[in-house]
């Protein structure tokens, strides 16, 4: 068959006209940006809307124990909120249940034990502060106080577990929970015996006696129009107001008699996370005046989670607080001022190398091809990939530290930057706001076609694999039996692909030497 | 449609200045945006954040003081690669930088079917069939955007046209 079809596409009719007013409009904005710092991001207008669950999952059972937690203060010794940057567990291959982890807040003083009577509460699963003679002290690095709680559970053996506390949700009913030390420090409240993590995010967990705000409902917001011009002045205005989710509670959140407006935006291109808050803010209708609680209103934010049952009055002072989850790190924050009261880190999630690596992701849930449970282009949190992956390969061998990306095409974003364990290289972009990405990976081979090396030499294999065993050794027949989609056979290059998966294998014997997901090195396109 | 005059817009301009940068806007915009669209395939929204990032760039770099003089070409092609880099990560912007979405164009059917076609394509695919064949580039340009080899490149454009081959021979 001829090509006569190429000339076809070349005069394929294509409206070439920009949108009336575009053109004003960008003129403007560029000249706004040159007399400013930051230019407004245009985004699109097409997003999914979240809405708080202002839940009443109703359990069964009101029991009110509590004696799995102790507190002792005066202990300035390490803190949950002071995770080391790597973390302790062995650098050796790990379950994603360890069994043999210990609860690292050892105090330095004989712990306080507070039994039943003892009042904590716990955010996104948790547990941020206590409350000592009827105040609040919250579970950070600057605070005085030092919680414990039993290991995880080990995995072979159901009797380790502990037996469920029961604790209340934001609107009073209680459930069973499990309280654990993760092994890093951070005292979790976990709804399954095994510390497992289901669904989203927990939103909150508290002993009883204490009075929480409540966010039940919506009503129509106060002075709308005001509130139109504050966001327009923000570059929101328009198409791009309507991105903006505004939720009014029926309670003032800083005790006052005017109702606030809450308002949010999404990165709706996130997948598998409920981290896909990039702007959220504080409009008061006393003052006029939107006030930025976490990200950023054009976007371009590292994304985060708001707490999934709203905001409650923590401390007993009337203003009502939330949690802003980020990566690994929850925070408990104020929204008058925007106050961080505790702050609070996960640990990471532990891979065996066996099971690190998943190349095909999921084609129903749009998620794609992952290391280290990090996915191909979706937003990371730099922290949490250099201790989850630092957990199992230790330190990185090399690592460029963040680069410009200005004239380093095909990477887009700010900054570059590429790291590399034993033979796994990650390469990040990070965005304008601290948003990052994680923009390809590569095991084995560096000299792959698509995967120039980094300014280091791979001194040992990390042994990845997927569940199945492909990897770095693997035949090269066995890249067909891993769910691909497509799979072409170029001799020693092999192309596969899957949801958001397009890896390319080098082969040699047969035998596959190394690995990559699509993108180079952000200096490949100036290089080649 | 603006008038353009063609010298100006093929000369360099000076940008050092907040006057020269609007300056050069308004010469380079319409062809800048022509290649935005000839790209996105008539997708409004798209090219218009591909031409809205380029200036932006544009401005941020001469306002650093790290563009003095620039040319057209330089915008075209940071749109291209703009584009080449959004379409790598359609999986996580594809609501809105589809390369074959018709939002605001004629239906598929009258253009015989060709976003079907495209689309059964891989989208480094698409993006060098478009590059080569309507943007014309040579075939070691379209290598160096895609961040790639010549010999890649050509095995990724035979491909391509394979599977175009395939597809419009089946319709």
């Amino acid at each position: 068959m001829s090509d006569d079809w190429i000339d076809e596409l070349r005069s394929e009719p294509v409206d070439t006209d920009p949108r009336p007013g575009f053109m004003d409009e960008l003129r403007a904005e560029l000249q706004h940006e040159w007399e400013n710092e930051s230019a407004t991001m245009i985004d699109s207008p097409t997003h999914g809307r979240r809405r708080w669950a202002v839940a009443a999952a109703a359990a069964s059972i009101a029991a009110l124990v509590v004696g799995l937690v102790t507190i002792t203060a005066g202990d300035d010794a390490v803190t949950p909120a002071t995770v080391p940057d790597r973390v302790s567990t062995s650098t050796q291959a790990t379950t994603s249940n360890p069994s043999t982890t210990t609860a690292t807040a050892t105090p330095a003083r004989e712990p306080i034990a507070i039994g039943p009577a003892t009042e904590f509460v716990a955010g996104d699963g948790v547990v941020l502060g206590a409350y000592i003679d009827d105040a609040f002290v919250s579970y950070s690095a600057d605070s005085d106080i030092r919680l414990t709680a039993p290991a995880l559970p080990d995995d072979s053996d159901p009797a380790s577990a502990p037996p469920a506390v029961s604790l209340l949700d934001r609107t009073g009913e209680p459930g069973d929970y499990y309280v654990y030390d993760e092994g890093c420090g951070a005292i979790v409240v976990s709804p399954t015996p095994g510390g497992q993590q289901v669904g989203s995010a927990l939103g909150w967990q508290r002993t009883v006696g204490r009075s929480f705000g409540t966010l039940d409902g919506a009503t129509q917001e106060e002075n709308p129009e005001a509130l139109d011009d504050a966001l327009a002045a923000l570059g929101l205005g328009d198409g791009a107001a309507e991105d903006v989710e505004r939720l009014t509670p029926q309670e003032s959140l800083d005790a006052d008699s005017s109702l606030e407006t809450m308002l949010f935006r999404y990165d709706t291109s996130v997948v598998g996370s409920d981290q896909n808050v990039v702007w959220f803010a504080i409009w008061d209708p006393d003052t006029a005046e939107i006030r930025t609680i976490a990200g950023r209103p054009t976007g371009g934010a590292k994304p985060f989670a708001t707490n999934g049952e709203g905001p409650i009055d923590v401390d007993g002072d009337g203003n009502l607080e939330t949690t802003i989850t980020t990566g690994l790190t929850v925070e408990l924050v104020r929204l008058t001022d925007g106050a961080t009261l505790a702050r609070a880190r996960r640990c990471p999630d532990l891979y065996e190398r066996s099971a690190a690596i998943e190349f095909v992701g999921d084609q129903p849930s749009r998620r794609p091809a992952s290391v280290f449970g990090f996915g191909y282009g979706e937003p990371v949190d730099l922290e949490e990939v250099l201790v989850t992956v630092g957990a199992v390969l230790g330190e990185p061998d090399a690592d460029t530290g963040w680069r410009p990306a200005a004239d380093a095409f095909p990477c887009s974003g700010d900054d570059y930057r590429s790291i590399l364990w034993d033979d796994l290289r990650l390469v990040l972009e990070r965005w304008p706001g601290g948003l990052t990405i994680l923009a390809a990976w590569s095991v084995g081979d560096v000299d792959l076609e698509f995967s120039p090396p980094l300014e280091a030499d791979i001194t040992a294999s990390s042994g990845l694999t997927s569940v199945s065993g492909l990897g770095v050794g693997s035949s090269k027949s066995s890249i067909a039996d891993e769910g691909f989609a497509q799979v072409y056979d170029a001799g020693d290059h092999v192309e596969a692909l899957a949801v958001r998966s397009p890896f390319m294998f080098e082969t040699t014997d047969d035998r596959i030497s190394g690995f990559s997901i699509e993108r180079n090195d952000c200096t490949a396109g100036a290089d080649s | 449609m603006w008038q353009v005059d063609v010298n100006d817009v093929s000369r360099e301009h000076d940008v050092t200045t907040v006057d020269g940068l609007t300056a050069f806007y308004e010469v380079s915009f319409e062809e800048v945006y022509r290649s935005a669209a000839r790209l996105t395939r008539g997708d409004r929204a798209a090219a218009e954040d591909l031409v809205h990032d380029a200036f932006v760039r544009l401005t941020r770099a001469a306002r650093a003081g790290d563009v003095t003089v620039v040319g057209i070409g330089w915008l075209v092609t940071t749109v291209r690669r703009l584009h080449i880099d959004r379409v790598r990560s359609a999986g996580r912007e594809d609501h809105r930088l589809r390369l074959t979405a018709r939002r605001d164009t004629t239906p598929v059917e009258q253009h015989g079917g060709w976003s079907s076609v495209l689309d059964g394509l891989r989208d480094r695919e698409r993006v060098a069939l478009m590059l080569r064949y309507v943007e014309d580039l040579p075939v070691s340009e379209v290598a160096e955007l895609l961040g790639t080899t010549v010999r890649a490149t050509e095995s990724l454009l035979q491909r391509a046209k394979r599977k175009v081959r395939t597809a419009r021979s089946v319709s």
